[in-house]
């Protein structure tokens, strides 16, 4: 039951109707219902690895729940008794306990991940048909898996405290609208959200119903369109060079985040119309300057996952401290200081890569973008001396909007890996931007399956998106400026809807008159009608990141 | 509180009305199109002034062909309308008895059976589109489409076996806004009371060759008996209106002899009557010749079509009764009709309705 079925929106219309009329204490029911007969339906046959990954973290976070617990009230009521040196023997010896859980769990979790995503793979490669017969990876285990698993840590780092309930953390683990392609979630920003029963409120189906058409409007109009072009590019690799492969690597890029962030915008907006506010995954990617930048904006909370479970957890670890401080006596300190850093950007991304897959191009993919970003750190003292030399006003619109540019075509040359049909397919574009393109260009126009009024509406749409993404930004440096904050990394954390920006533009909209917010509406609901790709003759592609 | 609910409940009703209005309207646009301008079947039949038809056919292109309507009004009164398209579904008829229904109370249905030898796995999403794309929003378009899906396996010739598409067309054909996706419809594709010359096809001469015919049996398809058998249960519930199965004049196969027989034999014995018009004494008695009357092993062209509806008319006349509706008010429509085709055989047809008569006269001189 994809998002752009019409089942599925027979299915979210028949939950929304259900939830409201349930008494509220028991609408958390309603949703673990109808989020576990989505995933039944859907992937019925992986349907145990979920519950096993459930039942062993609810688990798991009690048991370190408990071990919090217990040390607190140990320590509070011997307080007076217990020396320091007692006191710290104390503690240690509940965090080794609490390590070795946690580490159980995560071995668990993480091995379901592993031997059916990569394992299985690998084995594939090698010619070792270890899975016989028809075992399927399940569906959202990357993002189930890592919203389990972040929430265990954040219980054993005594953030928050472990949920008491089994069937509510079921519901949490398996919210429908985002088990196929996030957001990961963090428990203390949507577990209440889940298990407590809202209110109806017209806003709620209003704005959700907007959001949701939104998304429709990227994924149909936009993604799936430019995908036609996308596909027979990345497809047919070895038959383009030049101008066609370029043309591929800049179009896969819109249409990875149209098709993305128009799932996750459909998966939020289905969750508003309930009245919960997922957290957003995107803030407008492609307005960063840096590669830096752009992982802040790209899937924020796989970035902000990777940060704060790998990131930290490595960066910030005792071996890699005493690494840092070696590496200082060698390197110098400004070098030395940022070699904990660069380890643990290395993970993260490796990390970020091989989500989408253990193939080696992904691999690639993680290792590019970790290299980028490291040389920009350890050349940055340098830049001001290079604008200085080449009289670059760091400073001017056109400078943010080439380095905006530059950005976007390093992103999109990264993709070449993650996109590409296997290492020598990404490795044999990659060389082939640089051979110029053979035949006519009429050739190549009608290899691509798009004709002109194709691209008449591509350019219109992808105009609207980027119109609407520049008013988001504004909205969104307004409010930033308001409440003075920087908009940074760290401000975005877990905010849930206080940072977020399709929220301004929605109430922004709700400032027009009802004749304009209707016309808007209308006339995306008719642009969806007439210009999407579904229907017979069409298979609306399923979503690029469900596979994950 | 309460005002509140209720006005933004009847903001969000007000709102998903518009919604729906804009989505029938640019379904209205983004309509049906084939190159034989199908549609045109329908539009016109609605058109029609209410209990204005007195016989109405039903079927394939078989039928399309064979009946000139304008003709049949101008020579022999009968007010007839064709409602049969290319390779129309036996499970549709019923659904198209009940849509004339509504507006007609014609004396007689008649039904091509031709239909019986395609067993369901057979029938192809530009059949079912060719009705049912073309029927008012109804109850009845939403059952014939809910049957028709019913009967059709999964997977069979780009059905849409969820039916969304046909319920909503729309979604079929939003793509018609590009014009690389547009149908290249036939330019000479006209109809005159459902009857159509096809492009002119109508106006070819091919010597065909028929199967001997016998009377054999051979069972259709289960899926297509049970259509059969509902239809005739249907029929049954028929008041002031006969029904009348007609085995067309065409070139059929042996096995499509054998199912005719046996879907023959369930009518009958049902007590309907059933047409024969295949065997050679029946096609001799009628005046139809293999060499001059067809433009090919299906279809009668237009000389064969005269003569035939020649023979027809005046058999439904007499055996079921049907007045001369010639000067009579509300048939001005008719007599239009046949002025138009009469029209257009004198100027856009002249060329290729001489050659045919040419031919056929060349051919009947060869013979003598």
């Amino acid at each position: 039951m994809a998002f752009t079925s019409f089942a599925f929106l027979v299915f979210v219309a028949a939950v929304v109707l259900v939830y409201y009329v349930t008494p509220a204490k028991y609408r958390w029911i309603v949703l673990l219902v109808a989020s576990y007969g989505y995933y039944l339906q859907a992937s019925a046959k992986s349907f145990a690895f979920i519950l096993v990954t459930t039942v062993v973290t609810f688990y798991g976070a009690k048991f370190l729940d408990d071990q919090n617990r217990t040390q607190k009230e140990y320590l509070a009521a011997n307080k007076d008794t217990l020396s320091r040196d007692e006191k710290k023997a104390y503690k240690e010896a509940v965090a080794k306990k609490k390590k070795r859980i946690l580490t159980l769990v995560l071995v668990i979790d993480f091995g379901i991940l592993i031997l059916l995503k990569y394992f299985r793979y690998y084995l594939d490669v090698l010619g070792v048909g270890l899975f016989k017969g028809d075992v399927l990876i399940p569906l959202g285990i990357s993002f189930y898996t890592f919203q389990s698993t972040g929430y265990l840590i954040d219980v054993f780092r005594n953030k928050y405290e472990a949920d008491k309930h089994l069937a509510k953390f079921a519901l949490f683990v398996s919210f429908f609208p985002q088990i196929i392609q996030g957001p990961i979630a963090r428990h203390d920003q949507l577990a209440a959200q889940l298990y407590e029963g809202h209110k109806f409120r017209y806003e709620n189906l209003a704005h959700g119903a907007q959001l949701i058409l939104w998304g429709f409007f990227k994924k149909l109009v936009i993604a799936d369109r430019i995908g036609l072009l996308v596909g027979e590019v990345f497809v047919d690799w070895d038959q383009y060079t030049g101008w066609p492969v370029i043309l591929g690597m800049l179009c896969y890029s819109i249409q990875l985040y149209m098709d993305f962030s128009g799932g996750v915008d459909i998966a939020r907006g289905v969750a508003q119309l309930m009245g919960i506010d997922m957290t957003r995954n995107f803030r407008r990617p492609y307005f960063g300057d840096t590669l830096q930048e752009f992982w802040h904006r790209w899937h924020i909370s796989l970035s902000f996952w990777t940060r704060d479970y790998i990131f930290f957890t490595v960066a910030m670890s005792k071996p890699i401290g005493n690494l840092g401080k070696k590496a200082r006596k060698v390197f110098g300190d400004r070098v030395g200081k940022m070699i904990p850093v660069f380890i643990g950007n290395y993970l993260v991304f490796l990390c970020i890569g091989m989500w989408q897959g253990g193939e080696l191009q992904n691999v690639c993919y993680g290792l590019y973008n970790a290299t980028i970003i490291c040389l920009a750190d350890l050349l940055k003292p340098y830049f001001p001396k290079w604008h200085k030399a080449l009289h670059i006003n760091n400073e001017s619109r056109a400078w943010k909007i080439f380095m905006m540019i530059r950005t976007y075509v390093i992103v999109s040359f990264g993709r070449l890996f993650s996109n590409g049909e296997s290492m020598r397919a990404s490795l044999h574009m990659m060389k082939s931007l640089f051979i110029p393109y053979a035949d006519s260009w009429r050739t190549a126009y009608k290899g691509f399956e798009l004709t002109k009024y194709d691209y008449l509406v591509l350019f219109v749409a992808i105009l609207v998106v980027f119109m609407v993404s520049l008013k988001q930004e504004k909205l969104y440096n307004e409010k930033q400026a308001r409440s003075g904050g920087g908009g940074g990394i760290i401000e975005m954390a877990g905010d849930g809807e206080g940072a977020g920006t399709d929220a301004e533009m929605r109430e922004y909209i709700d400032t027009k008159s009802m004749l304009v917010r209707w016309a808007i509406y209308l006339a995306l609901f008719a642009a969806v009608l007439i210009f999407g790709i579904y229907g017979p003759g069409y298979d609306a592609s399923v979503f690029i990141y469900r596979e994950f | 509180m309460r005002s509140f609910f209720s006005k933004n409940i009847t903001r969000a009703i007000i709102f998903l009305c518009l919604a729906g209005l804009l989505t029938a309207g640019l379904s209205s646009v983004y309509g049906f199109a084939d190159p034989d301008r199908t549609n045109t079947v329908l539009e016109q039949f609605y058109e029609l002034e209410d209990d204005s038809v007195d016989c109405i056919f039903f079927g394939s292109s078989v039928a399309q062909r064979a009946y000139v309507t304008p003709v049949a009004f101008h020579e022999y009164g009968v007010a007839a309308y064709t409602l049969a398209t290319g390779t129309q579904p036996l499970v549709l008829t019923k659904y198209l008895m009940k849509e004339a229904l509504k507006t007609q109370k014609p004396k007689l249905f008649v039904v091509e059976l031709k239909g019986v030898n395609k067993s369901a796995d057979w029938v192809g999403d530009v059949h079912i589109r060719r009705v049912v794309d073309n029927m008012k929003p109804s109850i009845n378009r939403i059952q014939a489409i809910h049957d028709v899906i019913s009967y059709v396996p999964d997977g069979a010739n780009n059905v849409d076996t969820t039916g969304l598409s046909y319920y909503f067309p729309i979604i079929k054909y939003h793509s018609r806004w590009n014009p690389a996706k547009r149908v290249k419809k036939y330019e000479d594709v006209d109809y005159y009371n459902g009857w159509s010359p096809n492009a002119g096809l109508t106006f070819k001469v091919k010597k065909i060759k028929h199967v001997a015919y016998d009377d054999h049996t051979l069972q259709i398809d289960p899926p297509t008996e049970k259509v059969l058998v509902d239809l005739l249960d249907y029929c049954d519930t028929l008041e002031g209106t006969d029904v009348l199965f007609v085995m067309p004049p065409y070139q059929a196969s042996a096995d499509g002899i054998g199912k005719m027989n046996y879907a023959k034999n369930i009518i009958e014995s049902r007590g309907y009557e059933v047409l024969n018009m295949i065997p050679e004494e029946k096609r001799e008695e009628i005046g139809l010749n293999d060499r001059t009357c067809y433009y090919n092993r299906e279809h009668l062209n237009y000389y064969g079509a005269l003569i035939y509806s020649d023979f027809f008319f005046n058999y439904i006349k007499d055996k079921y009764g049907i007045e001369d509706k010639r000067g009579t008010a509300g048939h001005d429509v008719w007599e239009k009709e046949y002025e138009r085709l009469m029209n257009d055989l004198d100027k856009k047809y002249q060329v290729r309705y001489t050659d045919m008569m040419d031919k056929i006269h060349g051919i009947e001189e060869e013979g003598k």
